[in-house]
């Protein structure tokens, strides 16, 4: 009888609703979570895996020594490469090409590559215009690298 | 008078409550259904068949993908079933983070669940609370595999990297200034265990406002009390697992049944419901996010206790540590060899199941002692649920249909696989 | 025998060793320094297994099984003995993987990934060989050698030219040419194969590709008539490198030189591209219909204006046995009867007695099996360099070689007897004097191809003949390309049809083709600077004919400048082929590589024509069926029932001086001649003049010989004066020496 009671009391004065409501209520007295990117970004992870880079040496020289391991780990089937030797009797690259659009940024390269060679920086907000765009070059990858080599060597620290 | 015959109408597959792609052709009397016949294949990656092709590593991503909004417990599986065919044990810290992380998984499958579905059939701000938590789950998922949702993290013989020592914080912006940064970087000046700690301590206080925004509300009571009806004997004959058995009222979790892992180590409790109905299966998943919360605790305090190795010292399977590998033969020729070929598994077959947030999710895994599978069948908790759903729906209404789907807890990703 | 290995129990052969039992059953045991074709030194220790009631375990390879032996290749002794063997070999291992080409397909990898520790207790330094350039072929990097010396055994015992040794002892031990000189031999490539390590690799190949990149395609070798099975690895639908098939009966394990980097020439930069028709004196690209079209009016319009035997239809015997059914079945369905392979040769007079097709008179098997074997105008060392380990092990097997030439040349293996006659003498020697051997034993007369460039080629064959059914001995060949058998038992011959029918009315051969001037020639595969017996005639052939149709590879200046139709056509690995080989072996392959979109397929695209002439339609299944299932209904006793001609070749005496050719190894057919890596060996830059000493008298130590052929003049210089030639002889090699051109053997006359 009492919990019948209850319920009536309940249902007519709309009290779950009100229960719901006061959650809601007390929100707009609270201070806003959202994240104003572009202005300000969530923070990011120092093992995060993005665009791809090459890095070099110190002195300037290509680490890649076109052993193949990230094409062949690649499960995606992203990356291709041609070698050749070089002049100085090295074994190097003709050609490092990485397919964004096949890329599934699971970082096995980074893991398969003996020199430390292809990196996944923090770099995500990449974008084409034209399809072909898509695949990326030595060329490029080096220069991301170049760009991008003293935030890689502080990330590197960070990993742990 | 002219008879009408049933009306037929299609429903997705681009339909926003239609969780993905399901195309569902229905039969209609007036509004009510007379059968229901989702139709699948939309999503297919003949991820099975991929498999076939590649070394065993290489899978682990296609895992990922799979439920895509519990990825690491797909993963677990894959990892588990190699695993068993290899015959080894991991370190027990692999172990422990393993349940961790499929726990985090649990509450980012749940709390997605619960706002999609409450924003299904008309609840607005829970989906915003819900993701709100969603966003600290992801950065722990960042912040130890380098991605918020694929994390290729888990690998045969433990877990790629331990985690990590520090958070990510935020950074000096224009819109904040110093002491709002402080705010903000509360919870990460330590390491991931401290981060993950303070949110298990919040988030039984944030279940309890979705409780409050939902569990009593007449309008949601209206559109989930007794609809989609389960009787326990049905379920088990349509093979449900997971909340949809046990909002039936069959007390059925592989985490205690067949406990894999350190699971029998720790202490938690199996929801079940009563009615079998969509409102029993929210709170059995509302009562899940508190246990999974419990069992993340139990974790983070034996973890922060216990350090060492996360990955069995065996390069033959595993991959030799970096510093080793540019140093010593062994280890460089171990480090290849598993990088372009992978490792062999003695031949076998297996069947290896966990408990995923959406049921019972399964690897049947076959070798014929080669560096790939013979033959890898996924048995994904979504596919017999979803073929149950014409029984389900059968003489609701229309509307009903998409609380359904929704409290079916569907994605495509691993019906379609 | 019993002997049990993991407590089972098998049935084991006098004499046998522990690692033959156990590979003979399918029980791994790992290797490094063991090959079944080489001596046994037990020197890597990596084969070691535990044997019962032997306190240490024994080397597999080296320990021979004895009666209720019980043997345990996978017990804890025998993997902890595996293991320090793994580690230790390892020690001075390079960290080389990533940069070397063996990565992947490395025995040492796979050794220690299966046997190995996963971690080594080294911690000192490693030690540096410094590398030797040993040549264009193989690549060293001798710090990875582990010094299995597989690569030694092999010089020492297979091909029996030691160039390769062991120097020093312990750690400062390295293997390396004993002069600094390259390796030389035309089996090296082999030792590529056999080495387990990176040490030796193959040069063109380097850095190249990674082995599982690479798509293996199983095919036959066209260079030379042995047909020995390959492999050719493709990377992005090229070539990058060949390794040898096991066949038993054929190569065993090996492959020349010549097979393994003779690809290369099917990427020179003379390929033809694409299809041309002259128009106004000028080659033009045209589309694939004008250019048949064009091709089947000028057969046409030749008949029709200047009757069928106006027209000369000349193949290359490398082409494949479909392509040479096809051409044959083209033109003499249209009752051309002037059809020839034969175009290094200039006597044909020999050619009735013929048999239906050159075999080499037994299985390549069984050349041990004889007693004595005559090799009469060939030089297996360079010609058929693969034979070379088969008569190794015949004269090791006592077989007694003797070898009859012009010239005197080494081989690698034992000979008996070795005679040097110039070609006068030659088909005397046999009437005569006959060769001093032991007449009852079986004896094998093999006749090689230099014979057939003689000018008395003729009296030469009929004169062994006569003598080898005199003393009751096998009578074979050898021949100058890949598919002579085929092309003579097919019909490209003038006076045989196909599978030896005789024709009522026989054609022209190749040289009074040539010589008579005919109003069109088609050739196939033929290149007129080289692979003619007469170059400058067949260059005013060429000049003189109304048409030159020319299904070719390659575009070569002659080619540039007569062709009126140039058919660009596949080489051997962009179509499907067959080969027979000398031992009269069928062998099919398929394709290797996809053409360019304008090189056609030789066979589709004489089908073509075939259609065009409603001739028949063919596929390759149809030809190969077709081939195979006539084969059956040929009668191959052929010679033996036919009357033997007399023969009235040219009266040769003594008063010439003769002029011969060797075909250099490395310029045998087009594709090798254009093979970059070949031509930079050694060989390749041994192209001489000898002339024998009694000439170089004559010459009063002048460094100009002035010589006179078929009336006309020419001056050589820079030759050699070799004493063991044969007396008024001058030799040598072919193709690369444009001064002597004129013909590949002849008479001429010095001026002094």
């Amino acid at each position: 009888m009492i919990n019948k009671i209850s319920t009536i009391f309940k249902s007519l004065f709309l009290l779950e609703i009100l229960k719901g409501l006061s959650v809601t209520g007390k929100k707009l007295f609270k201070k806003p979570i959202t994240v104003q990117y572009p202005d300000e970004k969530t923070p990011q992870s120092a093992r995060f895996r993005g665009l791809h880079a090459l890095r070099r040496y110190p002195n300037g020289e290509e680490r890649c020594i076109g052993c193949k391991l990230c094409e062949a780990v690649c499960p995606a089937l992203a990356i291709s490469i041609d070698t050749e030797m070089r002049t100085d009797g090295t074994r190097r690259t003709t050609k490092y090409d990485i397919d964004l659009f096949k890329c599934v940024y699971c970082g096995f390269c980074e893991e398969a590559c003996p020199v430390d060679a292809i990196v996944e920086t923090k770099i995500f907000e990449f974008h084409f215009e034209n399809r072909n765009e898509k695949i990326v070059n030595k060329f490029d990858l080096l220069k991301i690298g170049d760009i991008y080599e003293q935030e890689e060597l502080k990330d590197r620290k960070n990993l742990g | 008078m002219k008879e009408f015959k049933n009306f037929t109408m299609n429903f997705g597959p681009q339909h926003p409550a239609a969780h993905g792609v399901l195309r569902l052709v229905l039969q209609m009397d007036g509004e009510v259904i007379k059968d229901a016949d989702p139709h699948i294949g939309l999503l297919h990656r003949a991820t099975e068949k991929l498999a076939e092709s590649k070394p065993y590593n290489q899978s682990i991503g296609y895992m990922d993908r799979l439920d895509y909004v519990s990825m690491m417990c797909n993963e677990h599986a894959y990892v588990l079933a190699i695993e068993k065919l290899l015959n080894i044990d991991i370190p027990d810290r692999a172990k422990y983070i393993r349940v961790m992380f499929d726990e985090i998984t649990r509450i980012l499958n749940h709390l997605l669940w619960l706002g999609a579905h409450a924003l299904d059939i008309g609840a607005m701000s829970v989906f915003l609370y819900s993701f709100r938590e969603r966003e600290d789950l992801m950065d722990s998922y960042e912040a130890v595999s380098g991605t918020r949702m694929h994390a290729t993290y888990y690998r045969p013989g433990g877990v790629f990297r331990d985690l990590p020592e520090s958070m990510p914080k935020y950074e000096k912006s224009i819109i904040k200034n110093k002491d709002e940064l402080k705010d903000l970087n509360y919870n990460r000046e330590g390491t991931l265990l401290d981060f993950l700690e303070d949110f298990v301590s919040r988030f039984p206080e944030c279940i309890n406002e979705y409780e409050n925004l939902l569990t009593d509300n007449r309008i949601w009571k209206q559109r989930t009390v007794g609809i989609g009806v389960v009787n326990p004997e049905r379920a088990l004959e349509l093979g449900f697992t997971g909340p949809m058995l046990r909002g039936s009222g069959i007390p059925w979790d592989l985490r205690k049944k067949q406990p894999y892992e350190v699971y029998n180590k720790l202490k938690f409790d199996i929801p079940i419901g009563k009615t079998g109905d969509s409102y029993d299966r929210y709170l059995v998943r509302i009562e899940e996010l508190r246990q999974s919360n419990k069992i993340i605790k139990q974790c983070i305090d034996w973890l922060k206790n216990n350090p060492g190795p996360i990955m069995i010292n065996d390069a033959k399977v595993a991959t030799p540590n970096r510093e080793n590998m540019k140093e010593d033969m062994e280890s460089l020729i171990h480090h290849f060899k598993i990088f372009t070929e992978g490792y062999c598994i003695p031949e076998g077959e297996t069947y290896t199941a966990i408990e995923a947030p959406k049921g019972e999710f399964g690897i049947y895994l076959i070798s014929d002692g080669a560096n790939k599978p013979y033959r890898l069948k996924i048995r994904a908790p979504g596919f017999p649920h979803l073929s149950a759903l014409n029984e389900m729906c059968k003489n609701h209404m229309l509307s009903d249909v998409v609380t359904i789907i929704g409290t079916q807890d569907i994605v495509f990703g691993e019906i379609d696989r | 025998m019993k002997v049990f290995i993991n407590n089972k129990e098998y049935k084991a052969r006098e004499n046998e060793t522990i690692i033959e039992l156990a590979d003979r059953n399918g029980i791994k045991i790992p290797r490094f320094c063991y090959h079944k074709h080489l001596s046994v030194v037990a020197s890597c220790r990596m084969c070691l297994v535990e044997i019962e009631n032997i306190e240490h375990a024994q080397p597999a390879c080296s320990t021979p099984v004895q009666e209720n032996m019980k043997i345990f290749t996978h017990s804890n002794k025998t993997k902890n003995a595996q293991k320090n063997t793994m580690e230790f070999l390892l020690i001075n291992h390079p960290l080389d993987c990533p940069i070397c080409d063996q990565g992947g397909e490395c025995e040492l990898q796979d050794v220690s990934i299966q046997h190995g520790e996963s971690h080594s207790n080294y911690l000192e330094f490693k030690r540096v060989v410094i590398d030797k350039d040993v040549g264009p072929l193989i690549s060293t990097e001798m710090t990875r050698c582990i010094h299995c010396s597989r690569c030694v055994r092999f010089g020492e015992e297979v091909s029996n030219n030691k160039e390769l040794g062991l120097v020093n002892r312990g750690e400062h031990m390295e293997i390396r040419t004993f002069i600094e000189e390259g390796i030389s031999s035309e089996l090296s490539g082999n030792m590529i194969d056999l080495c387990p390590v990176g040490a030796l690799n193959n040069k063109p190949y380097r850095y190249r590709a990674r082995t599982w990149d690479l798509q293996q395609h199983g095919a036959i070798s066209p260079h030379d008539c042995i047909g020995s099975n390959i492999y050719y690895h493709t990377y992005n639908n090229e070539i990058v490198r060949a390794v040898p098939k096991e066949n038993h009966d054929i190569n065993q394990t090996w492959l020349s030189d010549r097979d393994r980097f003779g690809y290369e020439g099917i990427y020179s930069e003379d390929r033809a591209t694409k299809p041309m028709i002259r128009n106004n004196k000028k080659l033009v690209e045209c589309e694939k219909e004008i250019l048949l079209n064009k091709t089947n009016e000028i057969i046409k319009s030749t008949i029709n204006d200047f009757g069928l035997d106006q027209i000369g239809c000349l193949i290359s015997a490398q082409s494949t046995s479909e392509e040479l059914f096809l051409f044959q079945h083209l033109f003499k369905s249209m009752n051309i009867q002037n059809i020839d392979h034969r175009t290094n040769e200039c006597d044909f007079n020999y050619q009735e007695n013929y048999p239906l097709m050159p075999s080499l008179g037994c299985n390549i098997n069984d050349l041990d099996k004889f007693d004595n074997i005559l090799l009469v105008g060939v030089n297996i060392k360079t010609e058929f360099p693969i034979l070379t380990i088969r008569f190794n092990e015949a004269s090791k097997n006592n077989t007694k070689i003797f070898s009859i030439h012009f010239d005197s040349l080494d081989e690698d293996f034992e000979l008996a007897g070795k005679i040097a006659l110039n070609n006068s003498d030659l088909s005397k020697f046999f009437d005569k004097k006959k060769p001093a051997i032991n007449t009852n034993n079986k004896t094998l007369i093999i006749i090689g191809p230099n014979i057939n460039y003689l000018v008395n080629q003729s009296q030469i064959l009929d004169s062994i003949t006569k003598y080898s059914k005199s003393i009751n001995a096998q009578q074979g060949y050898l021949t100058d390309f890949c598919n002579s058998t085929s092309a003579w038992l097919f019909g490209n011959i003038p006076h045989r049809n196909f599978g030896g029918q005789p024709t009522n009315k026989p054609g022209l051969n190749v040289s009074d083709m040539i010589k008579s001037g005919l109003s069109t020639y088609v050739f196939f595969n033929l290149e007129p600077e080289h692979d003619f017996w007469n170059a400058s005639a067949v260059t005013e052939a060429l000049n003189k004919s109304k048409y030159n149709i020319f299904f070719t590879s390659y575009v070569t200046p002659l080619i540039e400048r007569y062709a009126d139709v140039i058919i660009p056509i596949s080489t051997f690995a962009e179509t499907d082929g067959s080969f027979i080989n000398i031992e009269g072996t069928y062998q099919a392959y398929n394709k290797i590589v996809n053409p360019n979109k304008n090189i056609f397929e030789g066979w589709s695209i004489l089908n073509n024509l075939i259609k065009m002439n409603n001739l028949g339609d063919y596929n390759i299944s149809s030809i190969r069926s077709f081939l195979l299932k006539s084969l059956q209904n040929i009668d191959f006793n052929y010679s033996k029932n036919k009357k033997f001609k007399n023969i009235n070749s040219k009266s040769i005496t003594n008063n010439y001086i003769y002029k011969n050719t060797l075909r250099h190894i490395y310029a045998s057919d087009q594709i090798v001649r254009r093979s970059k890596s070949l031509n930079l060996t050694e060989q390749s830059h041994n192209k001489f003049i000898y002339i024998s000493s009694d000439l170089g008298q004559i010459l009063n130590n002048k460094d100009t010989l002035e010589i006179r052929e078929n009336n006309k003049n020419y001056k050589v210089k820079n030759f050699l004066i070799k004493k063991e030639l044969p007396i008024n002889t001058i030799v040598y090699t072919s193709s690369f020496n444009n001064t002597l051109n004129e013909s590949k053997s002849g008479h001429i006359t010095i001026k002094s």
